[in-house]
């Protein structure tokens, strides 16, 4: 039977994450297109794996809620948990997983938006 | 498969959704002011008050796109991907029971009626967290023919009976089901044995063993227990009755009511001398 070692699966997820990374920067880049127009591939590269790894401090680890995450700093900005007590207040629950936060988030986001009109 | 908003949202799509969504949920304004719905992710009910919201965004332009869950986690190879969680750990289930308790839009304080909506609500709740569950039914002997009885006579910790104001008398009664149901996970105990226990905060302040659950219950002569998976909002199997709820439209109307229900009792009770 066929064994896969462990060095090789941690170098299959290595290449996941790169692969998850490159399409949520292709993502971003579509969907945001303003924002990006002055990044480069490699700087919007950095710009996702920086969102990742910032992510995942909140236990946001599944692609769904990582590109969420990475979604709501484009919109709101590097310093959006300083900048807006709804996201700092939801993101520092350490009593739900990160699902449901980002779920929390994009609840709150409507209501944000809606008062703000 | 669900829809969810595309970001950037768009804030005129919103307005006139708003518009339209409390235009069709006069009962959510209070002296011109809109009451939000629930935050809460896992709450089914607000759940489909967000889908109809949605309807209302897409009618009015807002784009939507179409995502599929549960996500893999990044990184996540065919060897390492999480699974549903079948078995939880007793501190696990000690903090699911706390989470279902605190969810303030189900009636656990309304004893007279509802357990199978709340059970249904909190089945569909435990599933949004990954968690597999089943659900618990508990008959007097003679239920659904003409000898079935409201045997189940449900007590406290300290044995007085669960009471609850009359709807009509405002008097307080105690309470007497023909039956009842709850969920239940499988928990691992500290002997490493795996044990159902049964999730129910109108009955108690923490998981109970399906023995437990049945004895506070009275356990009456003749009583019998059956088990279903969480699908069905209400079944039978010993006279065949089974009646499924899968867009939770009954169920969330259901809590509603008896929320409602609640309240009149309570304050009947409390305008009596």
């Amino acid at each position: 039977m066929l064994e896969i070692g462990q060095s090789q699966i941690q170098a299959l997820e290595e290449a996941q994450t790169d692969r998850f990374i490159s399409s949520l920067a292709n993502h971003l880049r579509l969907a945001f297109n303003d924002q990006f127009r002055n990044y480069s591939n490699a700087d919007l590269l950095r710009f996702v794996h920086s969102c990742y790894v910032w992510a995942n401090n909140y236990g946001a680890e599944t692609e769904y809620d990582v590109r969420r995450f990475s979604e709501f700093v484009v919109i709101y900005g590097s310093h959006m948990n300083e900048d807006h007590v709804w996201i700092d207040r939801t993101l520092t629950r350490d009593d739900i997983s990160g699902q449901e936060k980002m779920d929390i988030l994009d609840n709150l986001e409507v209501q944000f938006i809606r008062f703000s009109l | 498969m669900i829809r969810r908003p595309k970001k950037p949202l768009d804030p005129s799509a919103l307005a006139k959704a708003d518009d339209d969504f409390y235009k069709a949920h006069p009962e959510m304004v209070n002296n011109g002011k809109r009451t939000s719905i629930s935050t809460d992710p896992t709450d089914p009910c607000a759940d489909i008050l967000r889908e109809e919201w949605m309807d209302n965004y897409v009618a009015n332009g807002g784009k939507v796109e179409q995502v599929t869950l549960p996500s893999n986690k990044v990184g996540c190879t065919k060897t390492s991907c999480p699974q549903t969680k079948n078995t939880l750990s007793e501190k696990e289930a000690n903090q699911l029971f706390k989470e279902l308790k605190a969810n303030k839009n189900i009636p656990f304080d309304y004893p007279v009626d509802c357990c199978y909506s709340r059970a249904h609500s909190m089945c569909r709740t435990i599933e949004n967290k990954g968690i597999g569950c089943q659900k618990l039914w508990y008959f007097d002997q003679g239920w659904g023919t003409n000898d079935g009885k409201a045997s189940l006579h449900p007590h406290k910790p300290d044995g007085s009976a669960v009471s609850f104001p009359d709807s009509v008398t405002g008097n307080s009664e105690p309470i007497a089901w023909v039956y009842h149901v709850a969920p239940t996970v499988k928990v691992k105990k500290a002997d490493g044995t795996i044990q159902d226990m049964v999730m129910d905060p109108s009955l108690a302040d923490r998981p109970l063993t399906k023995d437990e659950w049945k004895t506070i219950q009275g356990n009456p002569k003749g009583a019998y227990e059956e088990v279903t998976d969480s699908n069905p909002y209400f079944s039978n199997k010993k006279l065949g009755y089974y009646e499924p709820d899968p867009d939770m439209k009954e169920t969330c109307a259901q809590l509603e009511k008896h929320k409602k229900d609640r309240g009149v009792a309570r304050s009947l009770a409390t305008k009596k001398p």
